[in-house]
């Protein structure tokens, strides 16, 4: 085919294109149209003519500015990339300020294995576990588990006219997420996570009580972005929604009621 | 009485503004039509005795029916079944039977009543209980957590016997009948069968052992149709198994002694401009703004005082939430203690005194003024030292034991969080003083610190569940309370 031929081809589907884009501009419910070329060079050698036509735009989170940052996010469903990890420190204000701090390692195929800490001094929890991610569309889908393991302690420093009391046990922590990427540099990811004690103890004043039985305390929703603009480190931050028995987690300076309550929670931080 | 007219004027004006402030509570169920209660008369209040008799040796009717039961449906076992009176002293008592299990914290409160069923030769005495049951685990109860009951005394000769208000011996009545859902008619069959009599709660025949209230038992979140925190609130906890009532006083600027617990929150209080703290604000403008959730006022500790000690027989501890309340609440408990008095069968009142509820002990005997903290304790002393307490004023030291031996306070009650405090608690039973703990709701706390700390009492949210718990782990403090050596 000659480099006129070539030309002409190009030129009429051009034509076609600009003629047919004011149509469906006139038109109701305008079906989706292919973009018009537009001509923007060409190239001769030999008997080879090759036209440069402008390249069609491409959906926005299909341009590089809106790629999945290297090393993954902490909270997003996908997480890092196999052999990737993530370590976050930041805050968390339920109803009283703790510092939080946790490290997620990718492990392929859509796993993850991370560890947590959340510290208030007088209530401490450390946490591992496990989370499996998938794709569909626009959106990562998680599943996750966790077990935690808590301490707390009152009245040794703080209150000691009315507290001598400590606390242990072990959480039991399942839940789900989903995310959707909503703009070049944030990850929205919608999280919920239930709260079943496996164990736990209390001291107090050398009287040590366990229920003896696993309870239920609760769950938590979270909603939470990350933003990372250079797509390196990312600020995180969040709001939860938890509806709990009333004195979980510091089950060891609260009265012990079947109610549960439903308060809310604040997250932020930053992930290295 | 200016004043008195002034808050009358006031309550009057703030009843006419606040229409639009509606209870905000769940009630509880209730028969249509009265129900069977309707068309019976209430049994006798009392055993026969002879004239002359005190009320402190009247024995009433119901009581032959108290003891530890075993239900077939409903309500775990053990069920403890509780008497009691309440009621206006210069009027009418009522008697109610409340069923207790810790399972669910479930409770049944139920009245009395007496009808001929049949005519003629085949007419029948039925003895009918009926009320509502309710599983206080679930603050927000659906029609699945509380419903009606309807008990009848079987066999029917101890039916006869109660309706002519004869002696019936202890396990000769058993309860049977059926429970429903919310409204409707009970159709769940119910039997309840006696298994035993109750633990004793007497160290050397002094009584020394009770269930405390806290905030009234039935919190205002709990949805029982009161509010804590007031007058009603010790009708509704007597019914439901307490012996001492724990309430907060707190001060209007008016510097007027009301009750009640934390801020104006709508967890607790409605009204559109009811905000901020009760210090905040005169007792007039909390009259004309506020209303509790169960749409009664905030009431004034001498309304609720006189309310609660004419018609029960409750022993009160004040809490104070604020130094400042200390001097007008003894003043207080001195003009009733003036003015409330001890009457016996038959016996009217003076004028310008009424009576206390049958059988109690006089308001000096009944009220003790609680002192959570070192401020407050402080406060005390220096009224103490300034003659400002009424004499013969009780007080109870929350934390500081010391302070209950110098002082002297003739009880201390510590937060359970500070542990059982065994030695402590041998050291002030001792002393003949009170020891017990606040505040514990749970049943596996609440038997650790029954045995580890044989304490006086415990104050509790679930009034019923504390009963049943004593009656399965309760131990008898070493010494009699109130006793000294």
């Amino acid at each position: 085919m000659s480099s006129v031929t070539l030309r002409h081809i190009a030129a009429a589907a051009t034509l076609v294109a600009s003629l047919a884009a004011p149509a469906s501009g006139l038109a109701a419910d305008p079906a989706p149209q292919a973009a018009p070329l537009t001509l923007v060079g060409e190239k001769t050698s030999g008997d080879t003519t090759v036209i440069l036509v402008e390249q069609t735009p491409k959906k926005p989170w299909e341009t590089p500015e809106w790629a999945y940052p290297e090393r993954g996010l902490t909270f997003f469903p996908e997480g890092p990339g196999e052999g990737k990890d993530r370590w976050a420190i930041g805050g968390i204000w339920q109803i009283a300020p703790m510092f939080a701090a946790s490290y997620r390692r990718g492990l392929g195929s859509g796993f993850s294995v991370d560890a947590r800490l959340q510290t208030i001094i007088m209530l401490n929890t450390l946490g591992a576990g496990a989370q499996w991610a998938f794709n569909w569309g626009p959106f990562s889908f998680g599943l996750m588990a966790h077990l935690d393991g808590y301490f707390g302690t009152i009245g040794k420093v703080l209150l000691s006219s009315q507290f001598n009391s400590t606390g242990w046990g072990v959480l039991f922590d399942p839940g789900a997420k989903v995310g959707l990427q909503v703009s070049s540099d944030t990850w929205l990811t919608l999280q919920w996570e239930a709260y079943l004690s496996l164990y736990q103890a209390t001291n107090l004043g050398g009287l040590v009580i366990s229920p003896k039985a696993a309870m239920w305390e609760g769950y938590g929703f979270t909603l939470v972005a990350e933003y990372s603009p250079k797509k390196q480190g990312v600020v995180y931050y969040g709001v939860s929604l938890y509806s709990t028995r009333s004195n979980y987690p510091v089950f060891f300076n609260v009265d012990y009621s079947p109610k549960h309550i439903v308060y809310l929670g604040l997250l932020a931080g930053y992930e290295f | 009485m200016n004043s008195d007219r002034r808050i009358l004027a006031l309550a009057l004006v703030a009843l006419a503004t606040s229409a639009c402030l509606n209870r905000q509570g769940t009630e509880p169920p209730v028969f249509p039509a009265g129900g069977l209660l309707a068309r019976s008369v209430p049994p006798p209040t009392w055993l026969p005795a002879p004239d002359g008799a005190t009320y402190e040796s009247m024995v009433p009717t119901l009581r032959a029916l108290e003891g530890v039961y075993s239900a077939t449906a409903r309500f775990g076992n053990p069920v403890v079944v509780h008497t009691s009176l309440t009621g206006n002293a210069d009027d009418k008592l009522v008697a109610t039977l409340a069923l207790f299990s810790s399972d669910h914290d479930a409770f049944a409160l139920l009245n009395p009543g007496c009808f001929v069923e049949g005519a003629g030769a085949t007419a029948v005495t039925r003895f009918v209980f009926e009320g509502y049951w309710r599983y206080l685990e679930f603050p927000e109860p659906t029609v699945k957590e509380t419903g009606l009951i309807r008990l009848f005394v079987e066999p029917p000769a101890a039916a006869e016997a109660l309706c002519r208000g004869e002696a019936v011996a202890p396990g000769i009545a058993r309860l049977v009948g059926a429970t429903g859902y919310g409204n409707t008619a009970p159709t769940t069959p119910l039997e309840v069968t006696y298994t035993g009599a109750r633990k004793s709660r007497r160290v050397n025949g002094v009584t020394s052992f009770g269930v405390g209230v806290h905030h009234g038992g039935c919190q205002t979140s709990d949805n029982c149709g009161v509010s804590e925190n007031t007058g009603e609130t010790f009708v509704l906890s007597k019914q439901l198994g307490g012996d001492y009532l724990e309430i907060d006083v707190r001060l209007t600027s008016d510097n007027i002694p009301v009750l009640f617990h934390l801020g104006l929150s709508p967890a607790a209080v409605q009204g559109l401009y009811c905000v901020g703290g009760i210090q905040d604000w005169t007792y007039g403008q909390l009259l004309a703004n506020c209303r509790l959730r169960n749409g009664e006022i905030i009431p004034r500790l001498v309304d609720a005082l006189e309310y609660g000690l004419t018609r029960t027989d409750l022993d009160v501890w004040l809490d104070m939430k604020v130094t400042s309340a200390v001097v007008p609440s003894t003043q207080i408990i001195g003009q009733l203690n003036q003015r409330l008095i001890q009457c016996q069968p038959g016996q009217l009142p003076p004028d310008g005194k009424r009576c206390l509820f049958p059988g109690s002990k006089p308001v000096i005997d009944r009220v003790i003024i609680g002192l959570p903290s070192d401020d407050i304790i402080n406060e005390y002393t220096a009224a103490l030292a300034a003659g400002q307490l009424t004499p013969g004023q009780r007080c109870l030291c929350e934390e500081n034991f010391d302070a209950a031996v110098s002082i002297p306070c003739q009880a201390a009650s510590p937060r359970y969080t500070r542990g059982p405090l065994a030695s402590d608690a041998q050291y002030l039973q001792s002393l003949g003083k009170f020891f017990g703990y606040w505040t514990i709701n749970d049943p596996v706390t609440i038997d650790a610190f029954l045995q580890a700390g044989r304490p006086n009492g415990i104050l509790t949210n679930y009034l019923g569940t504390l009963n049943v718990r004593w009656e399965i782990a309760g131990v008898l403090p070493p010494y009699a309370l109130g006793v000294t050596p």
